[in-house]
């Protein structure tokens, strides 16, 4: 089980800008852009799942600071299948993003700058921010390679949200063993580990784009088997 | 110009604030609005039947999925679905919680035109994500297929303190009045009274996917939904295009 974090080399401080005295004038000004940035946010928020050809994320992430706290169900545990090892390959690709979605040992570099996610594991789901399922998905979900879901209320409201529509506390990425059973573990834009990839991305707060070469593309599009430093970009615009 | 700057900025800022109310209040709704515990059926529309399943007014959540086709193309939904339908709802049968822990509803459909399928009879059951369950038969359903811990499990005093959420409302689920309402709304509410005025459609088109049990599940969750307007068929999920298709090429191609 990966117990990945980063040195502090990798984290990246980002200065807001002050003590600036603004003028009358420039207050206006000031205020003009503000308040078109604040339509622009607003108005455009609960669209920001749709397609805008570059990669997307949406409105909130995950609330807490950048460590994530991940938990394995006991369904991740199945030998034949090895589920665990596919999350095992989500976190540590998001955590040091690389070249064309490879790992170090198939060539891919570091994608620079770094984000700014750390993960850590906690044997306790009370605990995690990122609880991982390996479960049979039927009914609506029949054929579905895995879905996220989004938790903030307490008991029993934490219904899944809409992290459009407001930060979330927790998530859980849900592989569907009727589907990803017969996959492989490794190979391939629909390999357990890129699918396992792809709804980690969701619970870190990027939604689906149709770009090619990123690991948020849907399989239809999906070209690479993890996350890529297009992934990487908007990935550092929340973490 | 100082004033009309002024004017401009008080306009601006107003224009934000509402969308910023009208945002809040879409958010909130999921809390506030479930007061109806059962289904009620409302006097139809002239040609569309009107019920509320308990979602009416509630925030449109439902979980990202990775498919693996493309769903948002109504082409490629045809395909990946059993049967396509379309028709008009008659009622609603009930609402419950399927194997997956989701809230899901039944309706009663009459078919007006099969685009896909064989065996499809005048009248079918079709079962869309979201809808309303009572606490007690959602948590029942939940100890039954082993998902209580995955929906309903606890979560420490940090993590609800970093959501903004104050730790001491956190309660047991199996403490509280089991007549407490549940609620998903996944959008796709066929019987809406809000959207059958903000889309007007003509019929609906129901896409089909697995059959389990004899139940005639939709297809690819919040996307087995669309209708039907001046022989167009329009998506409702919002990652699909918003361009219509030819009622004609859901025959296939």
């Amino acid at each position: 089980m990966s117990r990945t974090t980063k040195t502090p080399d990798d984290i990246i401080f980002v200065r807001s800008p002050t003590g600036v005295k603004l003028r009358r004038r420039m207050l206006v000004v000031f205020a003009l852009v503000l308040a078109t940035l604040a339509s622009s946010v607003l108005a455009g928020s609960a669209q920001a799942v749709t397609w805008n050809g570059y990669g997307n994320q949406f409105t909130y992430r995950m609330n807490g600071g950048n460590t994530i706290y991940y938990w394995y169900d006991a369904s991740a545990f199945q030998p034949t299948y090895q589920y665990n090892v596919a999350f095992d390959h989500s976190l540590i690709s998001w955590s040091t993003v690389r070249t064309n979605g490879l790992t170090a040992a198939n060539g891919g570099v570091p994608c620079t700058p770094a984000n700014g996610l750390y993960h850590q594991y906690t044997p306790n789901s009370i605990d995690a921010t990122v609880e991982f399922y390996a479960l049979p998905t039927t009914g609506t979900y029949y054929g579905v390679n895995g879905y996220s879901a989004f938790y903030k209320n307490p008991r029993p409201n934490e219904m899944v949200r809409n992290p459009d529509l407001e930060p979330y506390g927790w998530g859980q990425a849900v592989l569907n063993t009727t589907v990803m059973n017969s996959r492989s573990l490794l190979n391939g834009v629909g390999s357990k580990r890129t699918v396992a990839a792809h709804e980690l991305g969701h619970v870190l707060g990027l939604a689906h784009n149709q770009v090619a070469g990123t690991v948020m593309a849907q399989q239809t599009y999906r070209t690479v088997i993890g996350p890529t430093c297009q992934d990487n970009n908007s990935l550092r615009q929340r973490w | 110009m100082k004033r009309l700057g002024t004017i401009s900025v008080a306009l601006l800022l107003t224009l934000s604030a509402t969308s910023g109310c009208a945002q809040s209040g879409q958010a909130g709704a999921a809390l506030e609005d479930r007061a109806d515990e059962s289904i009620s059926a409302q006097p139809s529309a002239p040609e569309l039947f009107v019920a509320d399943t308990g979602v009416e007014n509630t925030a449109v959540v439902a979980p990202m999925a990775d498919w693996p086709v493309n769903v948002n193309d109504p082409l490629v939904l045809r395909d990946f679905s059993s049967a396509v339908v379309s028709g008009k709802v008659t009622g609603v049968e009930r609402s419950w919680v399927d194997g997956n822990g989701f809230v899901v509803t039944t309706y009663t459909v009459q078919v007006e035109k099969v685009y896909k399928g064989d065996n499809i009879g005048d009248v079918i059951s079709v079962t869309l994500p979201g809808g309303t369950v009572p606490l007690g038969e959602y948590i029942s359903t939940l100890d039954k297929i082993g998902r209580y811990q995955m929906m309903l499990g606890a979560k420490s005093a940090k993590i609800l303190s970093d959501s903004g959420v104050d730790p001491s409302l956190q309660q047991d689920p199996r403490e509280m009045d089991p007549a407490t309402p549940v609620s998903e709304n996944s959008g796709l509410n066929p019987a809406s009274e809000s959207l059958i005025k903000e889309r007007q459609p003509d019929s609906w088109v129901f896409y089909i996917g697995s059959v389990e049990g004899g139940v005639n599940y939709g297809a690819a969750a919040d996307h087995a939904l669309s209708y039907l307007k001046d022989g167009l068929v329009y998506s409702l999920h919002p990652e699909a295009s918003p361009t219509s298709i030819p009622e004609t090429e859901l025959f296939g191609r």
